[in-house]
């Protein structure tokens, strides 16, 4: 079952905010509907530094300009939120085949790092000048309405739709696995407690949704909206992105990285390949540029084309973890929480900590945090299954740990 | 009339962006050693500038002597130079842990700097080199002429430390091919500890050099960081020749633009920057890389 544990997570994590507000962190809420934003970025930037080697400095400019295209349709031209930011992630795919374009003679490495660089910060300090106000809201930043749909009270019954079609799928997996030896007893008994933990995940997320819909009202509905939304287009994006990496695409990538003569040798054209990925990363960080700029309630340049943005891309993927794609979700999670909470006990100092972490991290956990939690958790599910079914588990992960 | 006052200013112009120039050159230089020669890309290098400036001020503005102050802003800065290539860079040494690790420096020197200094800004004149000079028309500041000679002087003894000495024929013998170096007996690691401390203290004495001019404040390395990277990356990375022409256009450009087009003044540097980019990749003097 591969798509299960994403899935166990989406849920665990969608009827987080009911206990966030039995131990009283409602601002929890807040932050991580922000690394959810944040983890959208990191996936983007993760895999073109992953998977084709390419080291984006620039990446910024294509959150940026779907922060800012969804800017400008909500405010001017009053296009309804949804289509909104499909239209900027459209935009943002569009400017990743034109940055491949720019930056066609000098597709590798530190050139291409430095020429998305310098486009980026050409289009920084051009929207920082007061010249350019009415465009870029210049230090203020432009303001943006909170659009309608985020005081609707039936946006979680979204994720209630994605739950319905993952559980489907879930259970049409199952059945394909199990159909060989159903007839075996034991088989047949696992398929069923399947089936029941899944239809009580179901039945304990409808309850737990249906509890915020009624209790919930004001402004904090509006904050629960953004995490349902960010949550489940995170998770979205996420289960696409790894389906087209189980497809040859990835693997043309992975040759691309490694030799780029020998795949050029072979065939492929690989600056269309190339191109590919970049309209695929685009079109994902447009899309977190969207969201956030609900997250912020306003947008202006130095949140959106700053060189900072790039370098935190960077690091939440690093520090993730690299080479696996979850690795910059964890990355962005650990950061942000890391961050947020440490301004609230620091003050000032809370950024020279936040330094010697990186560096601490870096130094001590060298494959990222994923790696290691991943390792964490597959010894305790090991110990588990051994403990509650008994000695014959043991065997079975003794041969798959060999093999 | 009108003729003479716009040569007037455009020479002052000129003689303003060169005397920036040489700034950006020390500045540059180091980083050009240390990721153009040894290749890492160092992030901490802005903070380092800021660092230095700020304890040179110090010293600088309490003992009243500027020779003290540049002597106390290089020497500093050598010494955290040691410390962070010895004991951060030098335990992993794949590229991008080091740009995570220089990051977090940055990030944190930064603050450091913030938290002991705060947002005001600094400013100190050494008394001999207040005032102006009348050369014909042209107002040249005397700091400004200062600079130029002093960053003439440092460049030269950079260029030549590199290209003529031993030392730099070990330093790069030893990026092309680090296990040859070794076993004619040279202590290769003890040579890059060194690079990497030349190029901090650099850094801190452009840093303390642009107190008199500019003053100091929390951010200025990080600003000017963007730049020296773009010098870099103009010259071609890995040359030292490249460097030096580079940042003398970009001050040049940069001041003339100020001068001029003000609204250009930070994009200039980056335009140069893309259009060197997009009609050779390797920069104007450097040779074609990885």
């Amino acid at each position: 079952m591969r798509g299960v544990t994403p899935f166990l997570f989406y849920v665990l994590l969608l009827a987080a905010p009911l206990l966030f507000d039995y131990i009283a962190v409602v601002r929890l809420v807040t932050i991580l509907s922000y690394a959810y934003i944040m983890s959208i970025f990191a996936l983007s930037f993760s895999i073109l530094l992953s998977y084709l080697g390419l080291l984006n400095f620039g990446h910024a400019l294509f959150f940026g300009f779907g922060a800012y295209m969804t800017a400008y349709q909500l405010l001017w031209l009053g296009v309804p939120y949804p289509i909104a930011i499909i239209i900027s992630a459209l935009i943002g795919s569009l400017l990743g085949i034109a940055v491949a374009f720019v930056t066609r003679k000098a597709f590798r490495g530190i050139p291409f790092a430095f020429i998305t660089l310098t486009v980026q910060l050409i289009v920084y300090f051009l929207y920082r000048r007061r010249e350019l106000r009415f465009i870029s809201g210049s230090e203020q930043g432009l303001l943006i309405p909170l659009p309608e749909i985020f005081a609707n009270v039936f946006i979680p019954l979204i994720s209630v739709i994605v739950i319905s079609i993952l559980i489907t799928e879930c259970i049409y997996d199952l059945k394909r696995e199990f159909s060989e030896n159903l007839a075996n007893n034991r088989s047949r008994y696992i398929y069923l407690l399947w089936i029941i933990s899944l239809s009580i995940i179901y039945v304990i997320i409808l309850h737990t949704i249906m509890l915020m819909l009624s209790s919930r009202s004001g402004p904090y509905r509006v904050s629960f909206n953004l995490y349902v939304m960010s949550l489940t287009l995170l998770f979205i994006v996420y289960m696409f992105l790894k389906k087209i990496l189980n497809t040859n695409l990835a693997l043309v990538w992975i040759a691309i990285r490694d030799i780029e003569v020998r795949a050029e040798t072979m065939g492929y054209n690989t600056f269309k390949l190339k191109a590919y990925a970049l309209a695929l990363t685009g079109f994902v960080a447009a899309l977190s540029g969207g969201l956030y700029i609900i997250y912020s309630q306003t947008i202006n340049p130095d949140t959106a084309f700053s060189p900072l943005v790039s370098v935190y891309g960077l690091i939440y993927s690093v520090v993730g973890g690299l080479y696996l794609i979850e690795g910059s979700i964890v990355g962005a999670l650990t950061v942000t929480i890391i961050e947020r909470y440490l301004t609230d006990f620091l003050g000032g100092w809370n950024v020279v900590i936040t330094g010697i972490l990186f560096i601490t991290i870096i130094i001590f956990l060298p494959r990222g945090v994923s790696y290691y939690s991943w390792i964490i958790w597959r010894t305790m599910w090991q110990k588990l299954s051994i403990l509650v079914l008994g000695k014959k588990f043991e065997k079975a992960y003794a041969v798959k740990r060999n093999s | 009339m009108i003729s003479e006052m716009s040569l007037e200013i455009f020479l002052s112009a000129l003689v303003d962006g060169i005397a920036l120039g040489f700034i950006f050159l020390m500045f540059s230089l180091g980083l050009s050693i240390i990721f153009g020669l040894m290749r890492i890309v160092n992030f901490a290098h802005g903070s380092m500038f800021t660092l230095g400036a700020y304890i040179g001020y110090e010293i600088a503005s309490k003992t009243g002597n500027i020779l003290y102050g540049l002597l106390a802003a290089s020497a500093s800065m050598a010494l955290l130079g040691i410390v962070i290539e010895r004991f951060l860079l030098k335990i992993r040494r794949e590229p991008l842990a080091q740009v995570i690790i220089t990051i977090g420096l940055m990030i944190l020197l930064d603050r450091l700097a913030w938290i002991r200094w705060g947002d005001v800004s600094y400013i100190w004149y050494p008394q001999w080199l207040e005032g102006v000079i009348y050369a014909g028309p042209i107002i040249i500041y005397k700091y400004r002429l200062f600079l130029i000679v002093f960053g003439l002087f440092i460049s030269i003894l950079v260029y030549i430390l590199f290209t003529k000495t031993k030392y730099g024929l070990f330093v790069r013998a030893g990026i092309d091919d680090r296990e040859m170096i070794q076993a004619f007996g040279v202590n290769i690691e003890r040579v890059f500890t060194a690079t990497f401390s030349i190029g901090s203290m650099l850094a801190g004495l452009a840093g303390f050099l642009l107190v008199p001019w500019q003053g100091v404040y929390p951010l200025i390395g990080t600003n000017y960081l963007l730049n020296a990277f773009a010098i870099i990356i103009i010259g071609g990375i890995g040359s030292l020749e490249g460097t030096i022409i580079a940042s003398i256009l970009v001050g040049i450009i940069q001041q003339l633009c100020a001068y001029y087009v003000p609204y250009l003044t930070e994009v200039s540097l980056f335009i140069v920057m893309l259009s060197v980019l997009l009609t050779k990749p390797s920069g104007l003097m450097g040779k074609v890389i990885e």
